[in-house]
């Protein structure tokens, strides 16, 4: 070991520049294992806290008997099942209470009438105060008998309502068909309104309801108990849980859900359900595409710092030439020669293994404290992470193995070129006159297999496009190709490789090239051209490529989470109307503020090819242009154009045309028939300002005659048919059939405008009725006139309807856009007629392509059919279906969407923002934990390879110390031996940061839109596009520079050591 | 000026008064030339001769422009190197005066020709004469054949007479050589020396040559022999 320690000292530079990169290498892998860990639990945290209540918690519901006991018996019941938590974890438990059958009047404040009925919800909610705050009034507590229940209503709903503390509210308790009018005494507002708790509120309304209108637990218990339901919320806490945990949580929450009732010993009637079992695997999978994302970091850096090691080794064996030759030349095999050069490396990985791992902890600790304040500007791109570091300052046990891993890793780079079958030793001087051109990869043909097999795990990955694959067990899972996550970096090798082939050829060229040029330069050409090894080229290469592959890849994922979000909405903001409670009839145009253009949108299924469900969006196409979003690769025209042509085929439905500036229509119905006849309600059809069908509530007859006097939507163009019906009432007491009429007469039918000027309405000539309840029942319809007379003949007690309309409306197929994947499910062409059916039943969609595009915007999986919403409106009419009714308005905003998205949310409205889910997939931490690893790694790579660019310049100077002595003797001056060697450096400098730009912008391009997975594992929608950044070339150019700056010093050290140290006679020898 | 004076002005092309070289300070100094003097003669192979330390190749070294002397004075080819600054002297070593050392001092990644150009190329000279003269001076040492070798590819007599024809590149007025032979074995060694005498011959320059293997001294001209700094036997001094 002595004389291990002796020869260290002799070449104590270049070892301490290896225990440098060493400890570098070791302390980043071991980083980037613990990162690793680390960021798939901050990551599911995120997902569980974006995640709807729903998901987060277990929601039980069931009967809550008759009886107050009852209730608390069931009640009890369900809680003691959650007792220990969830999976181990405590978990908050709430419960709620909803009574049924208490109605309120038709058109009550701000609601609209349901088919039968409207309702609301009266409730108890546990502990309401303590996660509510009142914003008016008291909370509600038990009222006398014979007095109104006392309720506190949700802020927005006492809003719609119309309701103020004070005020009450004639319900009728439709159980014992008796008025239960309430009294409101409170308003409050949820203080977290993203808490599972609110789910207890959420869910009725969501069923139809209105409300909730809370009121005192007793006061349930002793007025609305019976027939009335239970729920419960059980919200596990989540936060600051490990992945194990996680997991225990969804495995408990999945049988929870699975068990029955009476298994878990509760009322048979409880049902539990929650989105905690879907979220179990998609954390996995979360976590699973996160380890996928930062192997690439990993592998481009080990690469770069193995190489960097093998360099300074190669360095350290150039400079020990002679003393091993002379070694052999005494006996020593090379079996000894590699143990003084493991000794050697001992003494450097060793302590970088010691201190790996603390390094790598200190490091993520100040990573995390960035994270919390305002980061560093190379961290404005991805949000800060917020990834928690609960390790000590010795980093994990894991941490250690990578760490001894690394270690030997680099000592296996150390002892190498020690350990490499050596020549004679005239064969190596002979090599030291005449390199041999290309390396031993690439004379044993290495490079060419390389090649090879990074090709076909380009084509693999470029195939299954990401880097998980389903594995072949039963229940086939995702997991890492290790083929696929290694493609990139393959790539970057094998390219390389190829690159290092060309480096001899280019060189050569600019030696005869520069053949007349002043010696100074053409000794540096010579130089370039002639050196032993490829060394500090293939690390720059290596650096720059590895560099430029991370920056696109980055820059690739944050452009796809703006497509994915751009996608998803589909607009600036998409608001929808919940499906129930709904608001008052929203005023068209919506009323936002910052909203410059509003789209109603009709959001279907349809069925293609067989078995291809896909989403139907009937769009206004004369508005779409302003509006949807399309990345404009996605189309070959853009939206204007594009939806042009749907504008452009626009069909209008026939009817009678309205005064311009109607605001309501009006008149009357005069209505005979027989008291065994029972007219029911009529509607009118009108085509809006938009040309949508939209369907007009004209009001159930109540005697023989019904007075219209109802509001048209804004620009409302024609009345384009009324529809009726009637029943014959069963005669229980003879049971003899009807033979008679029924007659709807219209009279004074006209429209009113804003300044209240009438203009008639004539119902068309050609409009006849077409009935349902054919003759073969006993029912004839016709028109006369104003008149519609039904004879009725025989008829013990059916029904029929009718529709007054032009019957020459026939359907015809309709213009659509299509996606190139329904296109082909249909095997049809642009031009091409394809028929559609419904996907819940009903009839289809007949639709003529006259457009293709790659995705459709919103569309889950990409795959839809757009067509005008006003056409698909006429071609319902036609077919006699009901007309499709808008329950989305894609709105187009200035920079500013977030007043309009408050305002809509306000409303009641459920709403997407395109901004707010751009920032929110870029802020997801999975996402941008691996962009930073990526950062870090280009970053650490570039650090490495300036370390090794400054390490060869000065040892290859050193090296060349006796020839640059001998250059002077002969009458170099100093200035020009200087020169040569910035030459050399500039030169292969310039060679390195191109070869490596081009090696890297090809893998890039080639594979870089293939490394962006969504968190679930799947394919972005839309296709990710390579995008380069800026910042690309910014490794190069660092590169570059540092070469020339490390060039520009070591020429002047060279030119003072020249200077200082003239070869003299003798100092040859 | 007397005859012998005026002679020596004509013809010497080294002339080296009194000179004086010693290294460290105080006790511990090292006197290495004490007091030398000495001419060498245009078209004269001079050996210097004395053993290992007598000061044979600190004397080249000034002489060669290499060191400077603590006293004394030295004029090769008319210029008084002694009082020239650095650039004067790199022209000098460039344009006049032509070095062949021990171990060849030969450039590893250059050819044989490349090599030998290295003097033409920092003299600016043209191509096409440059390229001429190298085959010249390869085909005058007898390796005109072996233009593309590089060092490592030629033996060491090979080498040194590659070295030999860098030196004579720019045609010198002086040639320098410190033990010339030393890595090489009798025979080529003699050739070698051979060599230098049939350029000295045909060239009409002059050569100084450091040697201590006796059995080369018989094709000197004149033989310097050095004791601990001095000229032992100022014969032909």
């Amino acid at each position: 070991m002595g004389l291990v320690f002796r020869r260290a000292a002799s070449a104590r530079a270049l070892l301490a520049a290896a225990a440098l990169l060493a400890t570098l290498t070791t302390a980043l892998l071991t980083a980037f294992l613990q990162y690793a860990q680390l960021l798939p639990a901050a990551g599911a945290r995120a997902i569980i806290a974006a995640s709807p209540a729903e998901d987060r918690a277990l929601l039980a519901s069931g009967a809550s008997g008759s009886t107050a006991t009852e209730v608390s018996t069931r009640d009890a019941a369900v809680r003691k099942l959650f007792v220990e938590g969830v999976g181990g974890v405590p978990a908050d438990v709430a419960g709620a209470a909803y009574a049924s059958g208490q109605r309120l009047p038709d058109n009550f404040g701000g609601t609209v009438p349901d088919t039968d009925g409207t309702y609301a919800v009266v409730a108890f909610l546990d502990a309401l105060p303590e996660h509510a705050e009142l914003v008016s009034g008291a909370w509600p507590r038990s009222a006398p008998a014979g007095q109104p229940a006392q309720v506190a209503l949700p802020e927005p709903v006492a809003r719609t309502l119309g309701l103020r503390v004070g005020d009450p509210v004639p319900i009728t308790d439709e159980r014992v068909r008796r008025p239960a009018p309430v009294q409101v005494v409170g308003v409050f507002q949820p203080r977290d309104p993203a808490e599972p708790y609110w789910e207890l509120a959420a869910a009725p309304v969501r069923a139809g309801g209105y409300g909730p209108m809370v009121v005192d637990r007793d006061e349930f218990l002793a007025r609305y108990v019976g027939q009335s339901t239970l729920d419960w919320v059980v919200a596990p806490r989540l936060a600051d849980l490990s992945l194990r945990e996680l997991t225990a949580v969804h495995l408990q929450a999945g049988y929870l859900a699975t068990e029955r009732a009476e298994a878990l010993g509760v009322d048979p009637t409880v049902r539990i359900r929650t989105g905690l079992v879907e979220l179990g695997p998609e954390l996995g999978t979360a976590a699973l595409v996160t380890r996928s994302g930062l192997l690439l970091p990993v592998l481009l850096f080990a690469v770069i710092a193995g190489y960097a090691l093998l360099l300074i080794a190669r360095l350290l064996a150039d400079q020990r030439q002679g003393e091993n030759a002379l070694l052999r030349a005494r006996g020593a095999a090379r079996a000894q020669l590699a143990r003084f050069a493991a000794g050697e490396a001992l003494l450097v990985v060793v302590p970088a293994a010691l201190l790996g791992p603390p390094l790598a902890a200190a490091a993520l600790a100040r990573i995390d404290r960035w994270s919390t304040q305002d980061g560093l500007p190379l961290l404005s791109g991805p949000a800060p992470l917020g990834v928690q570091t609960p390790l000590g300052p010795l980093g994990s046990g894991p941490s250690w193995v990578v760490a001894a891993l690394a270690a030997l890793g680099c000592a296996a780079a150390l002892v190498a070129p020690a350990a490499r079958r050596r020549g004679t030793w005239v064969a190596e001087q002979q090599a030291r006159s005449r390199p041999v051109r290309l390396a031993w990869a690439a004379r044993a043909g290495v490079d060419l297999a390389l090649v090879a097999v990074a090709l076909i795990a380009a084509a693999q990955l470029r195939q299954y496009r990401g880097t998980l694959t389903r594995t072949a067990a039963a229940n086939a899972g995702l997991d890492i190709d290790p083929l696929l996550v290694t493609a990139p970096t393959l790539g970057v090798l094998a390219a390389t490789a190829l690159s290092l082939r060309l480096l001899p050829v280019v060189t050569r060229t600019a030696v005869r090239t520069g053949d007349g040029a002043s010696f100074a330069r053409l000794l540096g050409l010579w130089q370039a051209d002639r050196r032993p090894h490829a060394g500090p080229v293939l690390l720059l290469v290596l650096a720059v490529a590895s560099g430029a592959l991370a920056v696109c890849v980055a820059g690739t994922w944050q452009r796809s989470q703006q497509d994915q979000a751009t996608h998803r909405v589909g607009a600036d903001l998409r608001v929808t109307r919940p499906t129930a409670n709904r608001t008052a009839d929203l005023p068209d145009g919506l009323g936002l503020p910052g909203v410059t253009t509003t789209m109603a949108v009709y959001r279907g299924q349809l069925q293609v090819g067989g078995d291809e469900t896909v989403t139907l969006l009937g769009v206004d196409a004369a508005a779409a242009g302003d509006v949807v979003r399309l990345r404009s690769d996605l189309a070959a025209e853009r939206p204007p154009a594009l939806f042009g042509r749907l504008a452009r085929a626009r069909v209008a439905v026939p009817g009678a045309t309205l005064a311009a500036g109607a605001r309501r229509l009006t008149g009357e119905v005069r209505l005979v028939g027989a008291s065994r006849i029972e007219f029911g309600p009529l509607t009118g059809y009108v085509t809006d300002g938009g040309g949508i069908v939209r369907a007009l509530p004209l009001g159930l007859p109540s005697g023989d005659r019904l007075a219209v006097d109802v509001a048209l939507p804004a620009g409302a163009q024609r009345l384009i048919g009324i529809a009726g019906g009637a029943r014959v009432l069963f005669d229980y007491l003879t049971v003899k059939p009807f033979t008679g009429t029924a007659e709807w007469s219209w009279t004074r039918l006209s429209t009113v405008d804003g300044a209240g000027g009438a203009a008639p309405v004539a119902l068309p000539e050609e409009w006849v009725t077409l009935a349902s309840g054919d003759e073969s029942r006993g029912f004839k319809t016709e028109r006369f006139g104003t008149t519609v007379r039904t004879e009725v003949t025989e008829n013990y007690g059916d029904g029929w309807q009718f529709l007054l309309t032009d019957p020459g409306f026939r359907p015809q197929p309709i213009p659509a856009l299509v996606t190139t994947s329904v296109l082909a499910a249909a095997g049809a062409e642009v031009g091409d007629t394809v028929s559609t059916d419904s996907a819940f039943g009903g009839s289809g969609l007949d639709v003529t392509v006259v457009g293709t595009l790659d995705t459709l915007p919103s569309a889950e999986d990409g795959a839809g059919i757009a067509v005008d919403l006003p056409t698909l409106g006429a071609y319902r009419w036609a077919s006699r279906e009901s007309a499709p009714e808008p329950a989305e308005w894609w709105l187009a905003t200035g920079p500013d969407s977030a007043s309009a998205a408050a305002a809509a949310r306000d409303r009641g409205l459920v709403v997407a923002d395109r901004r707010a889910e751009i920032r929110r997939l870029l802020d997801d931490p999975l996402g941008s934990g691996v962009l930073m690893a990526l950062y870090v790694a280009a970053l650490a790579g570039t650090v490495l390879a300036a370390f090794g660019l400054a390490i060869d310049a000065r040892a290859t100077a050193l090296r060349r110390s006796g020839e640059m002595a001998v250059l002077h003797t002969l009458g170099a001056s100093p200035g020009s031996l200087a020169r040569a060697l910035v030459v050399e450096q500039s030169v292969l400098a310039g060679l390195g940061v191109l070869a490596g730009a081009a090696v890297g912008f090809a893998v890039a391009a080639l594979l870089a839109p293939s490394l962006v997975p969504t968190a679930s594992g799947t394919r972005p929608v839309p296709e990710p596009l390579l995008t380069v950044p800026a910042t690309v070339l910014l490794p190069a150019v660092v590169l570059f520079v540092v070469a020339l700056v490390t060039g520009a010093a070591v020429a002047r050290r060279t030119r003072r050591d020249v200077v200082a140290g003239l070869l003299r006679i003798g100092q040859d020898r | 000026m007397s005859e012998r004076a005026g002679d020596q002005a004509l013809t010497d092309v080294v002339t080296v008064e009194r000179v004086s070289r010693s290294f460290g300070h105080g006790s511990h100094a090292v006197h290495a030339v004490r007091e030398v003097s000495l001419y060498a003669r245009r078209g004269e192979l001079v050996a210097v001769r004395g053993r290992s330390g007598a000061g044979k190749t600190t004397l080249l070294n000034i002489v060669g422009g290499l060191d400077r002397p603590d006293t004394g004075r030295v004029t090769v080819a008319g210029h008084d190197i002694t009082a020239a600054s650095e650039s004067e002297l790199l022209t000098l070593r460039r344009d006049t005066i032509g070095f062949v050392f021990q171990s060849f001092g030969l450039i590893p990644i250059l050819s044989a020709a490349e090599n030998v150009g290295v003097p033409m190329r920092l003299a600016r000279m043209p191509a096409a004469q440059r390229d001429e003269r190298v085959s010249m001076l390869l085909e005058l040492v007898g390796l005109g054949g072996h233009a593309a070798q590089r060092p490592y590819e030629l033996s060491g007599g090979q080498q040194q007479r590659v070295a030999v024809a860098r030196a004579l590149a720019n045609d010198p007025d002086l040639l320098i050589a410190d033990e010339p032979t030393g890595q090489l074995d009798s025979e080529t060694g003699r050739s070698i020396m051979d060599l230098l005498r049939a350029l000295v011959r045909a060239r009409g320059m002059t050569a100084l040559v450091a040697t201590h293997d006796a059995g080369l001294l018989d094709l000197a001209d004149r033989v310097l022999v050095l004791r601990d700094g001095r000229l032992a036997d100022p014969v032909g001094a």
